[in-house]
């Protein structure tokens, strides 16, 4: 289990989390959803023990990462975001090596690496150093040097960044297949299709702050069950204000930028309709899109921007 | 310690399956030791033989007869090895020989053209600096075959000469000069049989060398014997750095941060890369101090100080690097600020020139640092004999130094170790 209770941390002037809590259960796997700098690396590290926090406190298997760091880091596995290994070491060594930090040696720590090396499907490369390995297996075995101990609690730190597709699912598949076997995972993502297939709760945050938290119903159901209109081109902002208000309550205005609108309107009746034929008093639209409502849809109104900007 | 050991045998096992960077560190070191003494460490037993041996001529007599002799000496073959200089003051030469500015003096008595007129002996004295052997010797030899060949032809102009001498103020001036270039002409014929003459001769000094400095003495053992111990603290301080290098890149990459994620403690992480560096420090202490005994046939005692001495200051290259690299922002940054230091220390430490060969005033200032008392003390132990009691001051120094350093990393890197 991992307990955040009011967690803040700051570095200077610079606020970089203000207050974040949220619960992980035993054996869920949890999303922590956030633009770059919003606060899920720092929560991260506070975590693994890597920083302290300025404030409140957080719970890894029960135990304090400040006061009792070293038992919160024997319940722990950590996979950092990079991919981090010793590239003159093959497989097996990396393993071992890993796996020998937190105490195992002999043949139960051979008869683990041997168990994670088919895992992670690098058996038949075991032998050659990480060096010479694709991007894809860096990644599997990155992710394996964090389980090598079998933690109760595992961090994955965007675990799929700059892996193919395939690789990808292969680390999905390892991922769910860890929490079936009672793991607790706290997972940060960009990718939010990710944590709506993986995670069963989600938290939003930004800015060192957690917006939303729940289960991916709550979530959805918090989106309003509206549709997300996306609107590019030029538009004159008195235009944009008028044209909502004539839809009675029936849309929103996300977001204004120069070039872009982002509203949000009621899925029934023929709001969409009704903008689209009104688009013409808006200015010089060129470009618009429906969505449906979902957990990027959440994001995108919680934060007035996607999740990659 | 089973942790430790685990950290330890791993970083071997990493430096294992890169073997050529170790022997890139050691490549340095051993490359300016083989550099420093093809250019200094024959300095003193061999001139160098293409450099011309310069000849000072004091002339005493200054007649026809000297400078007819002086003349001579600059003619082929005799410029090719030498250059004559007209030297009036006797009394500089040693001063000139001191300053190495001469590799030999000749002087012309005073009275050598009567000498000659009246087939007298002439003594011409030659000095050589005991500075040079090889030029000198040259010098020695061409004038060696000089005065044989002078020798000779006086011997067969003496009648000649003595037509000079017996003429009478009143002679006919047209007949007694066609008399005497007949007898010069008669003279070259004969000049092919070298005869049993020895009117003309050289009385060569030798004085003693003066006592050079022990390092310069022998050949490339004794000079090793002096110049090993700095450049083997060198080649510690460089392998050392190219692991501290690695576990600051280690840190770059983020694989500190991994361990630091781990129940291992910071401390043990700092303890296991201190001991890794001071390790490999040794070995390549080791490495050195073998080849100096096997190569250069360097007389390697007291085991027991040596080792103190090496250990010591492996500890002092663990806490400088440890230090140098605890607060560093960049491998770039770090990287150029340790080589600066390693330069500075081994500089004025004596680890290219040893301390002894500094100015005096600035021996005392060079075995208060870390390399200047350690370098000093493998020097007392492998060059003069000393034992472990009478290194012990600066045994002591050496053990301060490391002691003192690696509280000083300790202090700056509490926090440097995981970065985020």
């Amino acid at each position: 289990m991992i307990e955040v209770e009011d967690l803040k941390k700051t570095y200077g002037s610079v606020v970089a989390l203000d207050g974040v809590s949220f619960r992980v259960p035993d054996g869920s796997i949890y999303g922590l959803l956030g633009p770059n700098g919003a606060g899920k690396s720092t929560t991260i590290a506070i975590l693994a023990g890597l920083t302290r926090a300025t404030g409140g406190r957080a719970l890894v298997g029960g135990h304090d990462v400040q006061t009792d760091a070293q038992n919160a880091k024997r319940a722990l596995g950590y996979v950092p975001q990079e991919v981090v290994l010793y590239e003159e070491l093959n497989a097996r060594e990396n393993l071992e090596f890993f796996g020998g930090l937190y105490g195992l040696r002999g043949g139960a720590l051979r008869e683990r690496v041997d168990g994670l090396l088919a895992t992670i499907d690098l058996g038949e490369h075991a032998k050659r150093p990480a060096e010479t390995y694709s991007g894809g297996m860096k990644r599997r075995l990155n992710l394996a040097c964090g389980l090598v101990h079998r933690p109760r609690v595992v961090l994955l730190d965007e675990p799929t960044v700059g892996i193919d597709p395939q690789a990808r699912l292969h680390i999905l598949e390892m991922v769910r297949t860890i929490a079936r076997e009672g793991t607790t995972i706290l997972y940060t993502t960009h990718y939010l299709h990710e944590a709506e297939d993986l995670c069963e709760r989600v938290a939003i945050i930004d800015h060192g702050r957690i917006l939303a938290e729940g289960t991916l119903t709550e979530l959805r159901a918090a989106v309003g069950e509206r549709d997300l209109v996306t609107v590019r081109g030029r538009f004159e902002a008195t235009a944009v204000q008028a044209l909502v208000a004539r839809l009675d309550g029936a849309a929103e205005i996300l977001s204004v930028k120069e070039d872009e609108l982002l509203l949000a309107c009621s899925s029934g009746g023929d709001v969409f309709g009704r903008l689209v034929r009104s688009f013409g008093e808006l200015g010089d639209p060129r470009e618009i899109s429906l969505r449906q409502p979902s957990l990027e849809n959440l994001f995108i109104k919680l934060t007035g921007r996607e999740l990659r900007e | 310690m089973r942790t430790l050991a685990h950290l330890i045998r791993a970083e071997m096992r990493r430096l294992g399956k890169s073997p050529s960077v170790p022997l890139l560190w050691l490549a340095f070191p051993i490359a300016l030791a083989l550099i420093f003494y093809l250019a200094f460490g024959s300095m003193g037993s061999s001139g160098g033989g293409l450099p011309k041996g310069k000849l000072l001529l004091v002339d005493h007599d200054n007649s026809i007869a000297s400078g007819v002799f002086k003349q001579a000496m600059e003619q082929e073959p005799m410029s090719d090895f030498m250059v004559p200089v007209p030297w009036a003051d006797e009394a500089r030469i040693p001063q000139q020989f001191r300053a190495n500015s001469a590799s030999a003096a000749l002087v012309i008595p005073a009275g050598m053209q009567d000498s000659l007129l009246n087939g007298g002996r002439i003594d011409l004295t030659f000095t050589t600096n005991p500075r040079q052997s090889v030029r000198p010797q040259m010098i020695e030899a061409m004038l060696g075959s000089f005065i044989e060949i002078a020798n000779h032809a006086l011997h067969e102009v003496r009648g000649a000469i003595d037509m000079i001498k017996d003429l009478p103020n009143e002679t006919d001036e047209r007949a007694t000069v066609l008399a005497i270039s007949g007898a010069f002409y008669d003279a070259g014929p004969r000049l092919e049989k070298l005869g049993q003459l020895a009117d003309l001769d050289v009385n060569v000094i030798r004085p003693t060398p003066e006592e050079k400095h022990p390092s310069r003495t022998g050949g490339a053992s004794s000079f090793f014997t002096y110049f090993m111990p700095g450049l083997l603290l060198f080649s510690m301080l460089m392998v050392g750095e190219g692991f501290e290098k690695r576990f600051f890149h280690d840190v770059v990459q983020g694989r500190a941060r991994r361990i630091a994620a781990s129940p291992v403690p910071r401390r043990l992480a700092l303890t296991a890369e201190g001991i890794s560096i001071l390790a490999a420090a040794l070995v390549c202490a080791v490495i050195l101090l073998l080849a100096s005994r096997f190569l250069f046939s360097v007389r390697l005692r007291e085991p027991l100080a040596m080792t103190l001495f090496l250990v010591g200051f492996g500890v002092v290259v663990v806490g400088l690097l440890k230090a140098l690299y605890a607060r560093a922002k960049s491998e770039r940054a770090a990287g150029t600020i340790a080589g600066v230091v390693i330069l500075m220390n081994t500089l004025v430490g004596g680890g290219f020139v040893p301390v002894e060969f500094f100015a005096a005033g600035a021996q005392p200032f060079a075995r208060l640092t870390p390399v200047g008392c350690t370098s000093q003390g493998l020097l007392e132990i492998l060059a003069r004999n000393r034992d472990l009691v009478d290194v012990t001051p600066l045994l002591l120094r050496t053990w301060a130094w490391g002691l003192g350093l690696c509280l000083l990393a300790f202090l700056l890197g509490r926090r440097a170790h995981a970065r985020v």
